[in-house]
C-alpha cells in the first residue's frame, strides 16, 4: 500500500488556529503591514521599506521616498532580514551566563548608576559604530 | 496431432481476459470512490473544539452576522478567527459563569489564545483569497454551507481541485447579489442562470476561460 502512494492519500491531520487573544491594531491576518524603517550603512542611514506579516519581517526592499536611494537596495540591506532570524542573536538578558530579566538588570543597574556617573568608569556599553544621534542621546542620558 | 489444450479451457481464457478488465474497472472505480470520501476529505466531519461553539445559535438564534467574528473576511485572503476579546465582547455578561466558556475566560486571564482545530483547508500550493469571492458574489454559504444548522462546525464541501473548477467553470450558476452574501438559505428571485449571468457582468466576474487558468490559483 505504502509503495502505491496511498500511504500520502489520506487528508492531512488536523491543524490548529490560533487567534489573537487581544487583537494589536492595525494587524489584520493575511495583509502585510510596511514599516518605513532605516539601517546603518558606511555610518549612514540607508532608508528601507520592511514588509511584515503578523508582526514577522520577510521582506526588505529601499524607501522611494529617500532621497539617497530613490528606493533601491544593496545586498547588504537585503540581507539584513537574515540577521534577525540569526539563532546566534540574544534573546533575552543573561547574568554571568544565566537567562535574567529586563526588571532584573535595572535593580542590578541602578544601585550602581551613581558610582558610574562620576567618572563613567566600570560601565561597558557594546555596540557597533554610532552614528544615530537619537542613539547617541540615548547613551548619553544614560551617563 | 491432437489438441494441446482442452476445449473447457476455452472458458478459462474467456474468464481470465475479461475478468482482469472487470478488475481494472473496479479498482478504478473504488479509487475514484476512495479520494472522494469523507475518509479521505473530511467532508461532513465533525472536529472537535476546545470550547463547543455553536454557528447554529449564533447565527441562526442570535442573528450575528457573519463579519462580527469573521473581520477580514472582506479585505483579506484569511476571513479571520476572532481573538477572546471578541467572544468576551458579550461573555462578561452573558453566561459569565458558564463552565463550558472557562477556556475563554482562562484565555483573556492568562493571555494564552485558544487553540481551534481547523476545518477547512486548501493546501499550501493552492492561493485562495476570501474577499475577492466575497466582492464577486460568492455566498459564504456557498462554499461552507448552512452554517446556521451546525451546532458545531464541519466541511460543507470536499475542497478538492475538481469542487473548485466546478465553478470556475460555470460561475453563472453559483453567483449571488453582493447584498445576500452573508444569508444563510438565499433563493434566486430569478432563474439562477439568468441571474448569474447578469452578475457576471455588473461585477466584471472574469470568463471561465480565464478563471480556469492554473495560474489563477497556482501563483
Amino acid at each position: 500500500m505504502a509503495l502505491a502512494g496511498v500511504a500520502g492519500c489520506k487528508a492531512e491531520p488536523p491543524e490548529k488556529i490560533v487567534p489573537y487573544v487581544r487583537p494589536p491594531e492595525e494587524i489584520l491576518p493575511g495583509i502585510p503591514l510596511y514599516f518605513a524603517t532605516a539601517m546603518p550603512f558606511s555610518g549612514y542611514a540607508v532608508g528601507l521599506i520592511v514588509e511584515s506579516h503578523e508582526g514577522r519581517p520577510i521582506k526588505v526592499e529601499g524607501n522611494p521616498d529617500h532621497p539617497a536611494s530613490l528606493g533601491a537596495t544593496d545586498v547588504f540591506a537585503q540581507a539584513s532580514l537574515l540577521t534577525l532570524y540569526d539563532p546566534e542573536r540574544a534573546q533575552t538578558v543573561t547574568q554571568s551566563g544565566q537567562i535574567s530579566t529586563w526588571d532584573g538588570f535595572i535593580t542590578e543597574l541602578r544601585p550602581k548608576l551613581d558610582h558610574f556617573r562620576v567618572d563613567g568608569a566600570g560601565l561597558r556599553i557594546l555596540t557597533e559604530t554610532v552614528t544615530s544621534p537619537t542613539f547617541a542621546d540615548l547613551m548619553k542620558q544614560l551617563l | 496431432m491432437p489438441q494441446i489444450f482442452h476445449r473447457s479451457t476455452n472458458a478459462l481464457s474467456r474468464f481470465t481476459i475479461f475478468g482482469s478488465l472487470a478488475v481494472i474497472v473496479a479498482v478504478t472505480l473504488a479509487w475514484g470512490g476512495i479520494i472522494r470520501a469523507p475518509y479521505v476529505t473530511d467532508q461532513n466531519v465533525v472536529r472537535d473544539q476546545p470550547v463547543p461553539f455553536s454557528h447554529e445559535h449564533h447565527v441562526a438564534g442570535l442573528g450575528i452576522d457573519c463579519r462580527y467574528c469573521h473581520t477580514s473576511v472582506e479585505k483579506s485572503s484569511f476571513a479571520g478567527i476572532p481573538p477572546t476579546q471578541v467572544c468576551m465582547n458579550c461573555h462578561k455578561q452573558v453566561w459569565a459563569d458558564s463552565p463550558t466558556l472557562e477556556p475563554v475566560r482562562a484565555s483573556l486571564r492568562d493571555n494564552r489564545p485558544i487553540e481551534w482545530t481547523r476545518v477547512n483547508k486548501v493546501a499550501d500550493f493552492v492561493y485562495f483569497d476570501h474577499s475577492i469571492h466575497v466582492h464577486k458574489g460568492v455566498g459564504c454559504e456557498t462554499c461552507h454551507g448552512r452554517v446556521d444548522r451546525m451546532p458545531l462546525m464541519w466541511k460543507a464541501e470536499s475542497l478538492r481541485m475538481e469542487w473548485c473548477l466546478n465553478c470556475h467553470r460555470s460561475p453563472e450558476n453559483y453567483l449571488r447579489p453582493r447584498e445576500e452574501v452573508f444569508t444563510m438559505g438565499w433563493q434566486p428571485p430569478i432563474p439562477q442562470r439568468e441571474l448569474g449571468l447578469q452578475l457576471m457582468r455588473s461585477y466584471r466576474v472574469d470568463p471561465p476561460q480565464k478563471l480556469t487558468n492554473c495560474s489563477i490559483c497556482h501563483r
